[in-house]
Parts: C-alpha cells; sequence; structure tokens
C-alpha cells in the first residue's frame, strides 16, 4: 500500500486499514495530506468578483457566445458563407466558361474543408482539450499553402486568363488583394463576436487568421478570372499571412 | 432558455432548502442553473472554488492570478452553459476549462510554468486565516510539488488537491490509466524523498 492508494481509498470514502495507518504515520507526504485539510466553503470575494463578471454579461456578443458550440458553428459558417456570396454577386467572376467545372469544384472543396477544420478549431468548446499549436500550426501552413499548390494546376489553354485589359497585373493584384482582406476581417470579426475565450492567445491568433484566409480565398475564387499562379500566389495566397500581420501591428484589447 | 444572472435573483428559502439536500449532485445543481436557479451556481462555487484554487496556485506565484483564472473558469461555466449536456458529468467538464484556462495563460504571456510559492508570504485575500501548523502543511506541499517533473505534478495536483480520481484524471490529462498511475506513483515518491530531505535540512538548522 502507499500513496496513491491511500488517496483512492480515501476519494472512495473507505477508513483506512491498520496497514494504511501505519504508511501514513511515516510518510511524510501522506500525514501532510491528512493535516492540509481540503479548503472548501465560500471566498465571498472571489464569488463577488465572478457574480459582477456574470452580470455583465450583456448584449448582443454575451448572447453569441453563450449560445451553445453547434449553434455558434452554425452561426459562424453561415456569416463566412454570407460574406463570399456576397462578393460573388457583387463582383462575379468572369471568364467561368472555358474553366473546367471540376477545376472549380476542386478548388472550392479544398478550401471549404480547409474552412469546416479551422472552424471547428476557433469555435471549439473550451469543456474539449484545447488543440495543440502543432496542429493549429499545420492548419494556417495548409491554408497559405493550398491556394498557391492549387494555383499551379494544369488548366486548359482555353481557360487561361492571363490579365485584364483595362488594369495592369499590379492594379488587378491589389483589387484582389483588397477584396481577399476585407472579407478576411469581416469574418474574423464575426468569429471573435462567437468567440467565448477571454484572451488571445498565439493559436487563437492563427486560428483566426487562418478562417478569414479561407474565406477571403473563396470570396476570390468566385470573383478573380485571372489564372495565372503569380498573381494568385502573391494577391491570394498571402491574405491570411496579412491578416496575421494586422494582428500583429494593431494594438490590442483584452477582449471583455 | 433565460440567461441566468445572479444578482437579479435571490436565493430564497425554498432554493436554499432544496439545495441543502446532502444528495444533490453537481449535474442536477448545473440543471438547476440552467433552470435559471442562480442558487445552484453558487453551490456549485461552494464547492469546486476552493478545490479549483490550490489546483491553479501550485503552478502561479502571484495569488491575485490563480484567483483570476478561478473567475475565468466559473465564467466560461457560465457561457458555455448551454452546451452542458444530459447525461454528461459535470466535475470532468470543470476541470478541463481550468485546465484549459490555465494553458492559455501561459501560452499568452510566453510563460513557462512558475515555480510553486517559494515561501513567498502571500496569503490570499478573502480566505479566512488558518491555523500555523496547517499553512506549513500547505507550504510544504507546495514546495515539493514544485521539485517534482511537470507531468507527475499536473497529475498529482489533480488527484491529490482537487481529489480526483486517477482514471478522471486520465482523461483530464490525456494519457491512459496506467501512465497516469505511473506518474503518480514516481510523484508521490518523489515528494517524499523531497519532504524527508526539506524537514532533515530544518532539523539541522
Amino acid at each position: 500500500m502507499d500513496c496513491v492508494d491511500i488517496k483512492e481509498a480515501v476519494l472512495r470514502g473507505e477508513s483506512l486499514s491498520w496497514e494504511a495507518a501505519q504508511h501514513v504515520a511515516g510518510c511524510p507526504v501522506c500525514s501532510l495530506a491528512l493535516s492540509e485539510q481540503q479548503t472548501t466553503g465560500s471566498d465571498e470575494s472571489l464569488f463577488t468578483d465572478i457574480r459582477r463578471a456574470i452580470d455583465e454579461e450583456r448584449g448582443v456578443r454575451a448572447w453569441l457566445r453563450s449560445r451553445s458550440t453547434n449553434v455558434r458553428l452554425t452561426l459562424g459558417a453561415g456569416w463566412a458563407l454570407a460574406l463570399v456570396a456576397l462578393v460573388a454577386l457583387l463582383t462575379p467572376r468572369t471568364h467561368y466558361a472555358p474553366m473546367p467545372f471540376a477545376a472549380v469544384v476542386v478548388v472550392l472543396a479544398v478550401l471549404s474543408a480547409l474552412g469546416a477544420v479551422v472552424l471547428r478549431l476557433e469555435l471549439h468548446p473550451l469543456q474539449a482539450p484545447e488543440p495543440s499549436i502543432g496542429v493549429v500550426a499545420a492548419c494556417f501552413a495548409a491554408v497559405l499553402v493550398a491556394p498557391a499548390v492549387l494555383a499551379f494546376a494544369p488548366v486548359p489553354q482555353a481557360a487561361l486568363f492571363d490579365h485584364y485589359t483595362e488594369f495592369s497585373p499590379p492594379q488587378a493584384a491589389f483589387g484582389c488583394f483588397f477584396i481577399g482582406v476585407m472579407t478576411g476581417v469581416l469574418v474574423v470579426a464575426g468569429l471573435r463576436a462567437l468567440d467565448r475565450r477571454t484572451s488571445h492567445s498565439r493559436t487563437g491568433v492563427l486560428v483566426q487568421a487562418a478562417a478569414g484566409g479561407v474565406a477571403g480565398n473563396l470570396a476570390l475564387e468566385l470573383h478573380c478570372p485571372i489564372t495565372r499562379p503569380s498573381h494568385i500566389v502573391f494577391a491570394h495566397a498571402t491574405v491570411s499571412l496579412v491578416l496575421l500581420a494586422l494582428y500583429e501591428f494593431l494594438p490590442r484589447r483584452r477582449p471583455a | 432558455m433565460r440567461a441566468p444572472h445572479l444578482s437579479s435573483l435571490d436565493s430564497g428559502p425554498r432554493e436554499q432548502a432544496l439545495l441543502a439536500r446532502p444528495t444533490k449532485t453537481d449535474e442536477e445543481l448545473m440543471a438547476a442553473y440552467l433552470a435559471g436557479n442562480t442558487a445552484a451556481f453558487r453551490e456549485l462555487f461552494n464547492r469546486y472554488g476552493a478545490v479549483l484554487e490550490r489546483v491553479m496556485r501550485h503552478r502561479l506565484h502571484r495569488p491575485e492570478d490563480a484567483r483570476d483564472l478561478v473567475q475565468q473558469t466559473f465564467l466560461q461555466l457560465h457561457r458555455s452553459r448551454h452546451d452542458f449536456r444530459d447525461g454528461a458529468l459535470l466535475r470532468p467538464w470543470l476541470f478541463t476549462i481550468a485546465l484549459n484556462m490555465k494553458r492559455e495563460y501561459f501560452r499568452r504571456a510566453g510563460r513557462r510554468p512558475e515555480s510553486p510559492l517559494e515561501l513567498d508570504g502571500h496569503r490570499d485575500p478573502g480566505v479566512a486565516p488558518r491555523g500555523h501548523e496547517q499553512v506549513e502543511a500547505t507550504e510544504e506541499v507546495r514546495f515539493a510539488l514544485g521539485k517534482i517533473p511537470e507531468d507527475q505534478r499536473d497529475v498529482i495536483a489533480l488527484h491529490w488537491l482537487a481529489g480526483i480520481p486517477l482514471p478522471e484524471v486520465a482523461s483530464l490529462v490525456g494519457a491512459s490509466l496506467s501512465a497516469v498511475k505511473v506518474r503518480a506513483h514516481r510523484g508521490y515518491a518523489a515528494m517524499r524523498h523531497v519532504l524527508k530531505g526539506r524537514r532533515g535540512n530544518l532539523d539541522e538548522a
């Protein structure tokens, strides 16, 4: 019989055997465990602080983040898809026709799958184990790399659309970049409203930048007809990086 | 479902009498809180507030940080209340939130877990003063916990300080029961060694 067995017996509410009592008498750990009684009961000032914090949970944001995780996931996904749809409706992609249907579906499917994973990580319930920094970093890297890799997939000659006649390549790149980043920023803002965390750790920032990056790239896929890899690498794939940089440079405010 | 606001409802004698029944489980209390009974939340705090503070404090130097994390844990319990499902157990739920809050605290600050209190003389505000022997015992516990490896320390903090059985500790730290048993055995042995050495030094002094 040792400390573990004795503690387990105490937890089960069993009285100590003679053998256990002998161990306790000679063991500094167990004798301390018995002399340092469990502190229970109320700490009034702490409870008052908790009560104040809970009473301050009012308004739309408090309502949103107190929804169940499934509802928050639905709201988060709905918000991101609504923004992507808005971009597609307001500035629809031209030159769709020569593009193979399968190529578009593959890009949208890959980005949507990444989006689902990232959203799940971002809105994961706090009563579940926290995703590790390695998993989160891998997801961010996937969001960064996936559009660039897909940009190098071969497309038929007829589907190639290299540049607009009315815009120079830098102008076209800036236009896409702006639309992608703005979509990402709005998605991040929505996700932050649904986020229950009380502060933003490195993992939280990475996941949110990845979520904004996925949404920005989905919107650009439905907006931009340019298939030139360099354009996609510099103007589309970098959206998540820019969102991450914005987190670094913008002043941080501790969320309520 | 209406969000219960704690100050908006007084715990009446009927609620208090209901809660006074010793058979009320954590899960029944959580269900009562979801139904708007704020006295149930108070009872959950009475059951777990001090235990959580003990678990937090063994890693943090400043008592106010430990109290802040306990406060955040209960705030998250409130925010997550609609995730609580029939048949779920509250205690692992609450302690997973607490451990996540603690990890987030260290990640956010880019800090390594701090050494436990090196007899810093701080006493938690709001906690009733305890006997000299008990204070010494607490200090010895923290000293010994600080001298053992981190994975063993987490297991022992949950098993000893929080009084959680090993199978539940295993699910909380994400390890198998046998691995957690090994950590506990080694950790307790290491603590015995530390405490014997410390007492020997004190006797010599």
